[in-house]
């Protein structure tokens, strides 16, 4: 299943299109169809399904490639999986294999706390809680744990941009943050 | 504004009238605050220029021009300060620089490359000074010339440009440009004010609001891998606050971009060609001179990973935009962009009236537009490079303390584009897909360019249409028509071709 997680990453994009072309599809259409609403979100949406369709072509060949060759390289010999993969470079975002399951778990974890503190600091925001207190709580959740060793600073910070910044948006940009 | 040779005694009467020390520091000042409207994501020069057009009533007609003039300067330039910094472009036109200006910056030469993009927007300033003097009239009637059919084709060069070099895959970047045009669908029709993909939901009905989408694909991102991988801020060489390093810098920032005389020319064409085409503006003009530069440079393989000319190209066609786009709205009313639209406001409330007959009836307008556009390039020059060394030590602190601060501005940025929480939800949203679309190699400048052209691309597409009676003839028989169908089937047939060579170099390593 990993081996064709580009595969998926590629296909998603595709299933939108299909998601937009079949909506636009089902818009009215008035008079010609080149004036409908429909139109060019249709033409865009098959393009891109099309070109979604090309990619994931490629890459299930680079799957399959990258299953069918020896991995291990040694000395200067570089293996068909290096070939593909200098042609088709991706970011690799996540830990390698080699990392360990710890380090891996420490990963996943970090992302869906800063993740999670984003959401719950938009959630404070979305339900009007005033800006001051949800800076500070979202602040005080995310810069204490990220820089521990500075909480002097970290505090000072804290106060000096969830208060600065509301009187700074609010008395001088006219921004009128939730209160 | 017919054919004429400019009259330099009274552009040089308005050099010296503008150099009133009350219009001087009305101009720094504007500059900074420009500059840091520009510097933070979700605040741009149009928000800016509007707070500050509502402050020039009282102003007589010069001072409220030197004010607005400057604060669109400095939102422009300033907008690379961020994308430099910490890769979170400050206006979507920065995002070109981004490109090259962060990896520089994350090889310790932070404070060197924000005084070569300083430098840059100067000579693009300049550069579009010279075009908007000398030759706006022959500029007016080219821009004149673009119809349905042409703003259509110029959306998708957009487009395509941007994906091709976006991205090592084109074919990435392509989808990416398509779902930003996608994206910029949502909401009501322009022609039958159908309500398109919103689910009813009535915050939808005016579509997805660019900043907040832009400032979550590239923000959110970049918080989330740099607080996971424990990001330090990154080490700087020589960062020195001091007036003699400052200036040093600055001279070898100015000195390593004169070397650049054909890119700046180039760079600064494109730039004011395309200010000059109404809506525009900026955010093509700077990836067309970015990828022009990318096939002309020799270095052109190494884009992408930190080289000069890829800062510069992008800054100077961003800056050189700013005289293109005066050339349509003083010489016929018509703006370039949402700045110049609020400028062109601002100057009817003062009793001048642009349009044709702007050179015969209030000429001395002219030319203290071009003045202070003078004088601004060198203030911007100027408040630019003494600024550096602060923005720098920026980038100095932690991660850990950097990136949560980021956050909370590109919530205020995105709350403040309406008022309504609405495009927080948008942010966090497009950060997610900002997220996936880094992890697994899809670009994000396409996105924010497709969406910026949506709109223009969807309206002329069907316009063209409607004016053919429904027949695709009019878009091979239109000569810019003409030449835009062969620049974007070149660039697909140049992009196959890399693809193939790359394949074979590859297949040869191998054997």
């Amino acid at each position: 299943m990993k081996k064709y997680n580009k595969v998926i990453a590629t296909a998603i994009p595709g299933i939108v299109a299909i998601l937009f072309a079949a909506l636009a599809i089902a818009m009215p259409k008035f008079g010609d169809f080149y004036l409908s609403p429909g139109f060019f979100p249709l033409i865009i949406a098959s393009t891109m399904l099309l070109l979604c369709g090309v990619k994931v072509v490629q890459e299930v060949r680079v799957a399959h490639h990258r299953h069918n060759v020896q991995p291990y390289v040694s000395g200067n010999d570089r293996t068909d999986l290096d070939t593909v993969q200098s042609f088709v470079q991706e970011p690799l975002q996540q830990p390698s294999s080699t990392e360990s399951a710890h380090q891996r778990k420490i990963w996943w974890i970090k992302t869906f706390y800063i993740v999670g503190t984003m959401a719950a600091y938009v959630a404070m925001m979305w339900y009007r809680i005033p800006f001051i207190f949800s800076t500070a709580l979202y602040l005080s959740l995310t810069l204490f744990i990220f820089a521990k060793k500075q909480w002097i600073s970290n505090t000072i910070l804290l106060i000096v941009i969830s208060v600065g910044l509301y009187y700074l948006f609010s008395r001088v940009f006219y921004v009128m943050l939730p209160s | 504004m017919g054919n004429y040779l400019p009259d330099f005694g009274m552009l040089l009467n308005s050099i010296g009238y503008c150099l009133s020390p009350l219009l001087l520091l009305q101009l720094t000042g504007s500059m900074v605050l420009g500059i840091i409207f520009g510097c933070l994501p979700g605040l741009t020069a149009t928000m800016g220029v509007a707070l500050l057009t509502s402050l020039t009533y009282s102003l007589n007609t010069n001072n409220a021009l030197a004010i607005l003039i400057a604060c669109f300067m400095g939102g422009v330039y300033g907008g690379s300060r961020s994308a430099i910094l910490v890769n979170i472009p400050g206006t979507p036109a920065a995002a070109a620089t981004a490109l090259d200006g962060y990896p520089l910056a994350r090889k310790g030469k932070a404070q060197f490359v924000l005084s070569l993009a300083t430098a840059a927007s100067f000579w693009g300033t300049l550069f579009g000074l010279i075009i908007l003097l000398f030759i706006s009239p022959a500029l007016s009637s080219v821009a004149l010339k673009f119809g349905a059919h042409e703003f259509f084709l110029l959306s998708l060069f957009g487009i395509m440009i941007c994906g091709s070099i976006t991205s090592k895959d084109p074919i990435k970047g392509w989808i990416v440009g398509l779902f930003g045009l996608l994206i910029a669908q949502i909401g009501l029709d322009a022609i039958y004010a159908f309500p398109r993909y919103t689910f009813n939901n009535i915050q939808l009905n005016s579509g997805i609001t660019l900043i907040p989408a832009m400032i979550g694909v590239f923000a959110i991102p970049e918080v989330i891998c740099s607080l996971r991988d424990d990001e330090k801020g990154y080490t700087l060489d020589n960062v020195d606050s001091s007036f003699k390093t400052v200036l040093k810098t600055s001279l070898g920032a100015i000195r390593q971009s004169t070397k650049h005389l054909g890119l700046i020319l180039r760079s600064g064409f494109i730039g004011t060609l395309i200010g000059a085409l109404p809506g525009a503006g900026a955010d093509i003009a700077c990836w067309v001179a970015y990828d022009a530069e990318k096939r002309i440079s020799k270095n052109g393989d190494k884009f992408g990973t930190g080289e000069i000319e890829g800062v510069l190209a992008p800054e100077i066609a961003n800056n050189s935009m700013i005289g293109g786009a005066f050339v349509p709205m003083l010489s016929l009313a018509v703006p370039g962009d949402s700045v110049t639209a609020i400028i062109l406001a601002a100057l009817w409330l003062h009793g001048v009236r642009p349009g044709p007959l702007l050179m015969t009836e209030q000429p001395e307008v002219f030319y203290i537009i071009v003045a202070l556009l003078f004088l601004g390039s060198i203030v911007m020059a100027i408040t630019g490079q003494l600024l550096t060394p602060i923005l720098v030590k920026a980038v100095t602190i932690p991660k850990g303390q950097l990136m949560p601060i980021v956050v909370v501005l590109s919530v205020i940025g995105s709350y403040s584009i309406n008022n309504r929480t609405f495009d927080v939800l948008v942010m966090f949203l497009f950060g997610l897909i900002g997220y996936f679309m880094r992890t697994n190699g899809f670009p994000a400048a396409p996105l924010t360019l497709g969406i910026i052209l949506g709109p223009m691309a969807d309206e002329n597409l069907r316009r063209a249409l409607m004016l053919g009676g429904g027949s695709l003839e009019p878009f091979i028989t239109r000569p810019i028509s003409m030449v835009f169908i062969v620049a974007i089937l070149l660039m697909v047939v140049l992009e196959i071709r890399k693809a193939v060579k790359r394949k074979d170099a590859a297949l040869l390593e191998q054997k």
